[in-house]
């Protein structure tokens, strides 16, 4: 008897220690994402520059004493490095500095706004394509397949033209762009999870389709899917650019690095230098949120 | 072949659908394209007239019907703001767009495959790093402010490349001359893919080193160039994919890189078509993208199919 019973508990530790130790387990490499995230440089130096940015944007009123749609049409096209104007000024004599403070809010909302958004649409659709069988799937991806057959640039130039110019519209173009791509790259992750046995397991168990949306698919497709969502913020920051460069984002006299570069346009010929700063600030923005999206890819071992 | 035929068919509906869109997003437009050809004191009798004469008093789903049925026959209708049949304009745009389009793909492949190659023979050395470097800047650039130094270091500062446009006046039809303007578009559009390219290419090369075969050259005592070239081979596949994907992208970038360079082509007219409301000339431009995008996409299938029979069991 008593040998049975030290023999069960044994077992019985036995099988705890499995437990803990996959346990132990799974939080080591959970911990290990957000490790390699630390211990990765580039990834520091890419959110040192997001950061800065985020804080500049906000604080843009308190940083500079000029306005940023009104300038004083006498100082026009300064080169850089005049005296109170550092790095300049417009066409219209407005400090480029300045412009460029306030341009980064823009810049900054119209690469993770829309990127947001089409998120949780794309991944609403992803989940429901993926996870209620063949026919929802088809009919999902049957209609995706009309946004896949444009290149992205041109599929966000053609709606931002169909409701004409202005953020507000940019912020409803944009994301219909994403929104196709997030919703396949989810879909395919859902399936792939949906073969697993715990996924059997949970249903045969009887929990509701709710639950295991909840509990089950969504934490185990988040690895695949936020790699993904992160590599398209970038994208995000040029496209929007591309459409106030063409006017069909932003509209003037709001500042935007775009919209700067397209009025900017003219005066190349008088002051060709004004025209780096806007473009040097959308390349290093959009390069910081490249390599970061990188970094994650890497901490994440989900390499596409 | 039969593949082939399936892929087709498969694009139909895709194909309907792209026609719904172009429809539907000209007509959610706001203005009207009769504001650009009536002056605004015209007679209200004027107006309906003109309006009577473009077929745009009709209900939309017969005027969608009306454009369907003449767009299958290849007929787009007369261009609103030109007055010229929109067939005419989009033929010359294309073939413009498309000599600017085949030098960026030119440049971005060989860029990218010299690159890339470079960067998977040497892993992990400066040069590699160097390459991977430049493949995010190229990612994180926008074309139209590369243009836009391109032009200003060339043109304006160093006077080597003219700025804009086609042709020099009067020399039309003259190749050379023609060289010296695309050169800057060119470059300018075809940065982006060398990133995507030369990392390609780097990945699938590394991949081929490790397969058995290469061992098996190098014991057969193959000289280094020699096996280079059989790597090559085996490593072209993915790259031949990734290439015919950013064909997509150069479509869609030379919309910008066109508007700079007063480029007379596709996204050119699109772009002026759009801020004239022109209505044809849109519906027409954004189908015949939609098309030419679908269509390579199939035909990129098809030579992976063709070049690696393995693809078609999966």
């Amino acid at each position: 008897m008593e040998i049975s019973i030290h023999k069960t508990n044994h077992k019985e530790k036995d099988f705890k220690r499995d437990v803990m130790d996959e346990i132990q387990e799974n939080t080591q490499t959970r911990r290990s994402f957000i490790q390699k995230l630390y211990s990765d440089p580039v990834a520091w130096g890419a959110t040192f520059w997001i950061v800065l940015m985020i804080g500049t944007a906000v604080f843009a009123p308190f940083l500079t004493p000029y306005s940023p749609v009104s300038g004083n049409i006498g100082n026009r096209l300064m080169p850089i490095g005049t005296p109170g104007h550092f790095l300049g000024t417009d066409e219209q004599g407005r400090d480029m500095i300045t412009r460029i403070l306030f341009g980064g809010r823009m810049t900054l909302l119209m690469g993770i706004v829309p990127v947001a958004a089409a998120c949780l649409v794309g991944g609403a659709l992803g989940v429901i394509a993926g996870y209620f069988g063949k026919a929802v799937q088809s009919i999902i991806m049957r209609c995706l397949d009309v946004f896949y057959a444009f290149p992205a640039l041109v599929l966000a130039i053609a709606i931002s033209a169909a409701l004409g110019p202005g953020v507000r519209n940019t912020f409803v173009s944009l994301p219909i762009v994403f929104i196709a791509p997030i919703a396949r790259v989810t879909a395919t992750a859902v399936q792939q999870i949906k073969g697993l046995e715990f996924f059997e397991a949970a249903r045969v168990s009887g929990a509701s389709h709710w639950m295991i949306i909840r509990f089950h698919l969504i934490r185990n497709i988040f690895r695949p899917v936020f790699a993904y969502v992160s590599t398209l913020i970038g994208i995000s920051i040029l496209v929007a650019s591309s459409l106030s460069f063409l006017g069909l984002g932003v509209t003037p006299p709001t500042a935007e690095w775009g919209a700067m570069l397209r009025s900017l346009q003219d005066a190349l010929y008088t002051q060709p230098t004004v025209a780096i700063a806007p473009g040097v600030m959308i390349f290093l923005t959009a390069l910081a949120f490249n390599l970061l999206s990188d970094s994650i890819q890497d901490a994440l071992d989900v390499r596409s | 072949m039969t593949r082939l035929f399936h892929r087709f068919l498969q694009a139909i509906p895709t194909l309907f659908g792209i026609t719904l869109v172009a429809f539907a997003l000209v007509h959610i437009m706001p203005g009207s394209p009769i504001d650009a050809l009536v002056p605004p004191d015209a007679s209200a009798d004027v107006r309906a007239q003109v309006i009577h004469i473009y077929g745009l008093d009709k209900p939309l789903p017969v005027q969608y019907v009306l454009w369907l049925t003449h767009a299958v026959r290849g007929d787009f209708g007369m261009s609103i703001g030109m007055r010229v049949p929109v067939n005419q304009l989009l033929a010359q745009a294309i073939q413009n767009t498309l000599i600017l389009g085949v030098a960026a793909a030119f440049f971005s492949f060989v860029t990218g495959t010299v690159l890339g190659v470079l960067a998977g023979l040497n892993q992990g050395k400066w040069i590699d790093r160097m390459v991977s470097t430049l493949g995010l800047a190229g990612v994180s650039i926008p074309a139209y402010w590369l243009a836009m130094v391109m032009v200003i270091l060339f043109s304006i500062q160093l006077g080597w490349l003219p700025s804009s446009g086609m042709h020099s006046q009067g020399q039309e039809g003259n190749v050379l001359d023609l060289l010296a303007h695309v050169v800057i578009p060119a470059i300018a559009l075809g940065f982006t893919p060398v990133g995507v390219i030369s990392r390609m290419v780097r990945t699938s090369l590394l991949q081929v080193v490790k397969q058995d075969f290469v061992l098996a050259l190098r014991a057969k005592g193959l000289m280094r160039r020699q096996i280079l070239w059989h790597l090559l081979r085996n490593a072209a596949l993915p790259v031949l994919t990734v290439t015919g994907l950013e064909l997509g992208y150069l479509l869609g970038g030379s919309i910008l890189v066109e508007t700079i360079f007063a480029w007379p082509g596709l996204g050119g007219l699109l772009n002026s078509a759009i801020g004239l409301r022109d209505i044809p000339v849109i519906q027409a431009g954004i189908l015949l993208i939609g098309t030419l995008f679908v269509l390579m996409n199939i035909v990129v299938d098809f030579v992976n199919s063709a070049v690696d029979p393995r693809i078609q069991r999966t």
